[in-house]
């Protein structure tokens, strides 16, 4: 890592605005499995040809793991419909892990960005059932699903104020978002420190792995070659 | 098993950039001691190396006299016109010779002519196989890629000689960029024939060490060697009668010889692959295509 | 000089929608199946929504290309021969296919079906597109990613048909139709089963801030912490070969030819191919949009150049094979 990225690290470790970020809690976790049912019935009633190509998904499990906010949330595919919870820690193997910012794991749900691109980019990590992610992926981006419309539309009549509130909870998300990340950079970085030594660690153990099998494949090469001779 | 007779051993096309010398030496070895019935002769992978090969004239005198049916393989890619006058002056060759199309500009010289399909040509399917012996293949040598499924649906079906290769590197791969050159940080236009320096294919490793591809100019290889040598009864039982041996520079008469004494029944199974590991010490070997495997894999078989 | 038709990828019904709302003049897109080169889970069309999306192509005056462009298997040709059928019962506006027997079969069977050659042939020259002309009355031909321009320009001169070229996305290094390397490595293969480096053999592992790509075990690639990362598709990984280390087919990097929109109109290529039926709408919004201005200034004798590097693989682009550079 270059010297100035340090600074500009050591400087963010210090930002008011950082420790602004710290006081946004976790939400309570009953409040958010009920807007999360209610967003997954909606989809699932209007959005049939979805359903339909999730169905080789069957008892999948997916976590998302939005990098900068509190919560992760389980998705788990049944057979013809799907269920959204919040995660917590009795709930077992996934078979897919993806995270990235919230806002552009949403914007990826909502078909407005490009998953690949944010994937190439490293700004999604994703580990565990390629496959499966994909096909999520694939099924998700098979209909127009905005949902921020959907959350609204799941509410019915509650529509506008919680339309204001959204906008609202968005509009501050968008200015702390870019804090939050910073946030995390900073928590993280002792252990990820901690991390690359042990990967050039790693990757010393595996040059001399490399380089052993380079001198066995010359020496292989040599008594091929002697053995040609002797049989001539 | 039974004894195979009536199968040919066919030596395929050169991939590799070899010097006028060694090839001569190659082919007169063939030619005086290799029990093989068919030798295909010509280049495939890239129309560059032509320039200030001399060896033809002696290579072709020397396997008729020794018996050998000789057919000529046309490239794999055509492009420019420098490929297209390559590919005209081996068509001009027929009917005087069995002439091998790896490309539908050659199929289509040699249209209604008798004439043999190589690998290069894609053929998956019974009414692909038809089309070309409608027009005039006799001679279909089918793409690697193929499991046994498939080969037993195609030959059920051929009123052609269908060929299959059973040992060398697979072809997996054509581009019209050189990596050869790219390897050695030089242009295609400008390439020095760096792939010459590689008379067995360039090998091509992950980043973890694991042996991965070979590349041999614009063509991609495997790393594994392709051996069916316990698939040949059922390959037998199927019809089909044609195996390929694909050039290496290994001693290719006694590569032969194991191949053609199993299929007399003189050595059995065991017996050949000891006798060919022994020769080809440190080799990695695989028939995971015929398995309807991924084609690196080996599978044993019993 | 007449002007490029825009032909764009639709991998799901809302893409298609995507594509022709922003300006696509044709939509290429295959069946649920083994029967098409995308044959990616969770992608692709039913043959009701193939119907749905050829009602809504239609009404904006597009054109619904369906690819029907892998090989059929020995001993079980029936749903490649589903596929054309439905094809011609649907009245699609052209069939894409590279399959001859399968050829064979739509142009007994169906005369009145428009037939274009798929970039899965492989044919790379005139005599080539010639024989599949006189043999199969091919309309039109997709023209494999490794010609230049020149030679574009050269095979047009001695054709009678319409060609086809790639315009953007990603980049087979290779002739197409002719590689098996997919296979070799995950026994899946592009010609058979219609995937290249399929999902269910990739892996991603996060070493620390490193990305590791595997396929079927195999190592395709590393990425350091700050790295752009590309598709784990075997051929743009990075090896070693002659004791070093790099990008030694292709590097992660997508075509993009709004550059030179001009020179190809000149060499007589009919219409631009995105490729990108794998991809999401998004990507099909933005550089549908883009290519639908550059077509537009083109017309004018307008050069534009409009960077998508944010889409691209590796976050650059390249012109191909259209320059003899890239050899």
């Amino acid at each position: 890592m270059s010297s100035k990225t340090e600074n500009h690290t050591a400087h963010e470790a210090f930002s008011p605005l950082l420790v602004a970020g710290m006081v946004i809690r976790p939400l309570p976790v009953a409040p958010l499995n009920r807007l999360l049912q209610h967003l997954t019935a909606h989809i699932q009633i209007n959005h049939p040809a979805i359903l339909e190509r999730l169905r080789p998904l069957n008892g999948k499990h997916f976590l998302i793991c939005p990098a900068d906010i509190p919560h992760e949330m389980r998705l788990i595919v049944g057979d013809g419909h799907v269920e959204c919870l919040i995660e917590d820690e009795f709930m077992g193997p996934v078979d897919v892990t993806i995270s990235g910012p919230f806002l552009s794991l949403m914007d990826m749900m909502d078909g407005k960005v490009d998953g690949d691109a944010l994937f190439f980019s490293r700004n999604l990590t994703v580990e565990g059932d390629t496959e499966a992610l994909l096909t999520l992926r694939n099924a998700m981006d098979s209909d127009d699903i905005d949902l921020r419309a959907e959350i609204l539309a799941s509410f019915g009549p509650l529509k506008s104020p919680l339309a204001a509130a959204l906008n609202i909870g968005e509009y501050l998300f968008h200015s702390l978002s870019r804090d939050m990340s910073s946030l995390s950079h900073a928590l993280t970085k002792p252990l990820s420190n901690r991390c690359d030594g042990l990967e050039q660690e790693n990757q010393g153990l595996h040059d001399k792995v490399a380089q052993l099998d380079k001198m066995l494949t010359k020496t292989q090469n040599r008594l091929q070659s002697l053995s040609r001779k002797t049989s001539l | 098993m039974d004894v195979m007779n009536n199968a040919k051993l066919s030596l395929g096309p050169l991939l590799f950039n070899w010097d006028s010398d060694k090839i001569r030496d190659f082919y007169f070895a063939i030619a005086d001691e290799a029990p093989i019935d068919y030798v295909y002769l010509g280049e495939v992978v890239c129309a560059k190396r032509l320039a200030g090969k001399n060896y033809l004239p002696e290579v072709v005198e020397r396997l008729d006299n020794a018996g050998k049916k000789i057919i000529f393989s046309g490239l794999m890619l055509v492009l420019d016109n420098r490929d297209m006058t390559a590919l005209e002056s081996v068509a001009a060759m027929a009917p005087e010779y069995l002439i091998e199309a790896n490309d539908m500009s050659a199929v289509s010289m040699l249209w209604q002519q008798n004439h043999a399909i190589g690998p290069f040509i894609n053929i998956y399917n019974e009414a692909t196989l038809k089309y070309y012996e409608d027009g005039g293949a006799t001679r279909i040598s089918l793409p690697p890629e193929l499991p046994a499924k498939s080969l037993r649906a195609l030959a059920k079906v051929a009123r052609s000689e269908l060929e299959v290769q059973i040992f060398g590197r697979l072809p997996l791969a054509i581009s019209s960029r050189c990596y050869h050159a790219r390897a050695h940080k030089l242009h295609k236009d400008g390439c020095q024939y760096v792939c010459e320096k590689d008379p067995d294919g360039m090998t091509v490793d992950t980043m973890d060490g694991q042996k991965f591809l070979t590349i041999n100019g614009l063509q991609t290889l495997s790393y594994s060697y392709c051996n069916l040598m316990a698939e040949l009864p059922e390959l037998g039982q199927m019809g089909i009668q044609n195996f390929r041996l694909s050039p290496h520079d290994v001693d290719m008469v006694k590569v032969s010889r194991i191949y053609r004494n199993r299929l007399d029944g003189k050595i059995d199974l065991e017996e050949a692959n000891d006798i060919l590991e022994a020769e080809m010490f440190a080799t990695r070997f695989s028939n995971g295509y015929y398995h309807d495997e991924p084609g690196q894999k080996q599978v044993e078989t019993s | 000089m007449t002007k490029l038709e825009l032909v764009c990828p639709a991998g799901t019904p809302a893409a298609l929608r995507v594509a022709v709302d922003a300006g696509a003049d044709a939509v290429y897109m295959g069946f649920r199946d083994e029967t098409n080169a995308r044959n990616f889970p969770g992608l692709n069309f039913s043959v009701d929504e193939l119907s749905e999306a050829l009602d809504y192509a239609h009404a904006a005056g597009a054109k619904v290309l369906l690819a029907v462009n892998t090989y059929a298997a020995a001993g079980n040709s029936e749903p490649w021969i589903k596929a054309v059928d439905n094809a011609a019962k649907l009245n699609v506006d052209a069939i894409i296919m590279a399959d001859i027997g399968l050829l064979d079969y739509a142009h007994r069977t169906h005369p009145d079906l428009r037939l274009h050659l798929s970039v899965q042939a492989s044919a790379s020259n005139a005599v080539a597109i010639n024989h599949y002309t006189k043999e199969f009355n091919i309309r039109r031909v997709v023209l494999p990613r490794v010609l230049t321009v020149p030679e574009i320009r050269d095979i047009n001169s001695k054709i009678a048909i319409n060609t086809e070229v790639f315009a953007f996305g990603g980049m087979c290094p290779m002739a197409e139709g002719r590689c098996s390397m997919s296979s070799y490595i995950t026994g899946k293969s592009p010609n058979m089963n219609g995937v290249c480096s399929p999902a269910s053999h990739v892996t991603y592992i996060q070493q620390g801030h490193d990305l590791k790509t595997n396929l079927a075990d195999f190592t395709i690639n590393k990425f350091g912490p700050n790295e752009q990362a590309g598709y784990p598709t075997l051929c743009k990984g990075r090896f070693t070969a002659n004791e070093e280390t790099g990008y030694l087919f292709e590097e992660p990097t997508s075509l993009n030819a709004t550059g030179i929109l001009l020179e190809l109109m000149e060499a007589g290529v009919t219409a631009l191919k995105i490729e990108g039926r794998q991809r999401s709408k998004a990507y099909v919004r933005e550089v549908v949009q883009n290519f639908r201005a550059a077509i537009d200034a083109a017309e004018q004798g307008e050069r534009m150049v409009i960077e998508m590097d944010n889409l691209s693989e590796g976050g650059q682009n390249t012109t191909g094979a259209y320059n003899k550079k890239w050899m």
